[in-house]
């Protein structure tokens, strides 16, 4: 029988992920993005003496010299690189409280584009050198953790494109940028991304073969390789496993217990903690003539994100439909 | 780079009714930031005409006379970046951004490129010669009174005093600043002080006197102001974006702030004749020129970079790379095949 999952390495990705982690704070900020390959190019910088750079870790740096992956001097948030126009996400549940999109998308100047959001915690993050018109959202919108808000850009200051994102608190009384990973804000440091999932096992490895007008049970397990906890007993934000694909298509193997025609199963936790393991049940019903026939899932942050990143939340099942010796079928 | 950063006011509250005119004894006090020694002032260079010459850097400046007063065509040397890869409005915008003013002394400030971090200031004097100084980035510059020196903001945001002639600087103020930097008539600086530097979505409007450097707040609404200036009455127009939503012209009467205008919410690179009457801004690629007092915009077609003409008369723009010189109806006056092109302050009395 063939391997069905469709990158092997996401395994051995889990594990790293997971065996990183330490106490980790469920639902608190997540990456700002969605790609767990962007790296942390710039950190904040909690020196405020010029040219005396102290970064994250405590690590002092009497210079003022550019300390990549780190620090530099003088810097107030946390810069990580990516094209023009990536997708960033909400850090944590929050409001939108102000954006401008005004600017080009690689208009250089000091000013940018940027959407700023409060969260309920009294903090705000500031996302910039958004594209032009990139803002996803509204002022006034609440928005959701992992909630795709804006276009990345490289308007403003920007030697390169990347997404200046930024954590604001009242400190002292006064509005001042903070260092998330210093404070521990994330889920984990150095923080990950919202929606990522590393495919574990099935309950049937091979292939599923099933008589026609029949239904059978499959289960998939997947590691929250992400920062967001998993849940099924919410609307928006709710992991489910859809059709992939195409996504959101109909499914000639869905059985009674799907909640829709596209969506074969909601997780089967109701919370299911990033490093924990999340499994979905589900039944495959054959309703089409015997025959090979292979089809294709997906995890999905429900009206959110679908875990598609590197394809680490899809997989396909083989399915080998039989014909009916016992019954044959409906009349006719 | 060596940044400082002001914390921004929070809450949606606006200071709408009242803005106290606050003297503000030093920088620190105002933003908090410790009160450190200056850094060190950045390396200046001298060019006569001839070497200008020999070495590529000489700046040639054609003269012509528009109906909202002169204009300076220049050729200038090509730009330190490479822009390939950038869309194409993109790179004449930063061609077109490397004159940074004009002096009634016929001097001229041109930053060595835009959006290259290392990018200087050169002074391009009447007689060909030149002064240079190692900036590490210009935000934005402007001739003080008498054409003796020039106020610069460097990409740190820090404010250096440079002399003309020589191109050697000290710092007036750290900052960070950005790159609105006018002179009122007596001699002050009016400059728009950011939250952060690294992502400037907050900052006030001040006055700094540059012989004493003593700061005074101008306004203090929340937002981030894109430009503040001093108009031909003495009062102070601030463009900016209002914490929220939205793009608005105010100007400072007895102390308070009065709102003129709402502008496009997409609104950028405005520009405000001298009497406050007429502002031209581009947002999503379209110009317009709205009369402040009517408050009617009127889309003049695509283009971006308005500049308007000191009495508001016409105003140049970028449309494909070229300089298209509009009258106040939209119509097209006179085209200029390149971008570097800019209104001159000299009415005329421009040396040579």
């Amino acid at each position: 029988m063939i391997g069905r999952i469709c990158i092997g390495l996401s395994f051995a990705v889990a594990v790293s992920l997971a065996s990183a982690s330490h106490a980790l704070a469920t639902d608190d900020y997540t990456l700002p993005f969605y790609d767990p390959s962007v790296p942390l190019s710039y950190g904040v910088d909690r020196d405020p003496r010029p040219c005396y750079q102290r970064d994250w870790a405590n690590v002092l740096w009497a210079d003022c010299n550019l300390h990549y992956g780190r620090v530099y001097d003088g810097h107030t948030g946390m810069d990580y690189p990516m094209p023009v126009v990536s997708s960033i996400a909400a850090s944590r549940d929050g409001t939108v409280i102000d954006l401008f999109e005004g600017f080009g998308t690689e208009q250089f100047g000091i000013n940018g584009n940027y959407v700023l959001v409060s969260h309920a915690d009294g903090r705000r993050t500031l996302y910039y050198h958004l594209a032009q018109n990139g803002a996803r959202v509204a002022v006034g919108q609440a928005v959701l953790a992992g909630q795709w808000i804006a276009d990345s850009g490289c308007s403003g200051q920007c030697y390169g494109a990347h997404l200046h994102f930024e954590m604001r608190a009242v400190v002292g009384g006064r509005w001042t940028s903070v260092d998330p990973i210093f404070e521990k804000r994330f889920t984990t440091n150095p923080g990950r991304v919202p929606f990522l999932a590393a495919y574990l096992r099935e309950s049937n490895s091979g292939s599923e073969v099933i008589m026609r007008y029949t239904t059978v049970t499959h289960w998939v397990e997947f590691l929250n390789a992400g920062g967001r906890t998993w849940r099924n007993n919410i609307g928006a934000g709710r992991v489910l496993l859809g059709t992939w694909n195409p996504p959101i298509r109909d499914s000639a193997f869905r059985a009674i217990d799907w909640p829709s025609s596209w969506v074969a199963t909601n997780v089967d936790q109701s919370g299911v903690a990033p490093g924990a393991v999340g499994r979905f049940t589900f039944g495959l019903h054959a309703e089409s003539p015997p025959g090979t026939y292979d089809e294709a899932f997906n995890v999905l942050a429900n009206s959110l994100r679908w875990f598609d990143w590197a394809r680490l939340g899809s997989f396909h099942v083989p399915i080998i439909v039989i014909a009916n010796t016992r019954w044959g079928g409906p009349a006719g | 780079m060596s940044v400082r950063h002001r914390s921004a006011p929070g809450g949606r509250t606006r200071l709408r009714a009242v803005v106290p005119i606050l003297i503000v004894t030093s920088l620190a006090s105002l933003t908090g930031a410790q009160l450190t020694s200056a850094d060190p002032p950045p390396a200046a260079t001298t060019k006569s005409a001839e070497q200008a010459r020999t070495s590529g850097t000489a700046v040639g400046v054609v003269r012509h006379a528009g109906p909202g007063g002169e204009l300076l065509e220049l050729q200038l040397p090509a730009p330190r970046t490479l822009t390939s890869g950038l869309p194409a409005t993109e790179q004449a915008r930063r061609a077109a951004a490397r004159l940074l003013d004009a002096a009634p002394s016929g001097d001229l400030a041109i930053a060595d490129g835009v959006g290259d971090p290392e990018a200087g200031v050169t002074i391009s004097h009447p007689d060909g010669s030149q002064a240079h100084v190692a900036l590490n980035g210009v935000a934005g510059a402007a001739f003080a009174p008498g054409s003796s020196w020039l106020a610069a903001v460097d990409a740190a945001g820090r404010l250096w005093r440079i002399d003309a002639l020589s191109g050697s600087a000290s710092q007036l103020a750290p900052g960070p600043f950005t790159g609105s930097i006018r002179f009122a008539a007596s001699g002050e600086l009016i400059l728009v002080q950011a939250a952060s530097i690294d992502a400037p979505f907050a900052s006030v409007v001040v006055r700094l006197a540059p012989e004493t450097r003593r700061e005074v707040l101008v306004d203090s609404e929340e937002g981030f102001v894109f430009s503040a200036s001093e108009l031909a009455d003495a009062s102070i127009a601030v463009v900016a974006h209002v914490f929220g939503g939205g793009v608005e012209v105010r100007r400072s009467a007895g102390g308070t702030m009065v709102r003129m205008a709402s502008l496009d919410p997409n609104a950028i690179d405005a520009s405000l004749s001298d009497d406050g009457t007429r502002i031209a801004y581009a947002a999503d690629s379209m110009v317009y020129l709205q009369d402040l007092r009517r408050g009617v915009a009127r889309r003049l077609g695509p283009g971006q970079m308005p500049r308007i003409a000191h009495d508001g008369s016409s105003l140049l723009v970028l449309r494909d790379g070229k300089s298209v010189l509009l009258a106040a109806d939209g119509s097209e006056l006179e085209q200029f095949p390149t971008a570097t092109v800019g209104w001159s302050r000299c009415e005329g009395r421009c040396q040579p």
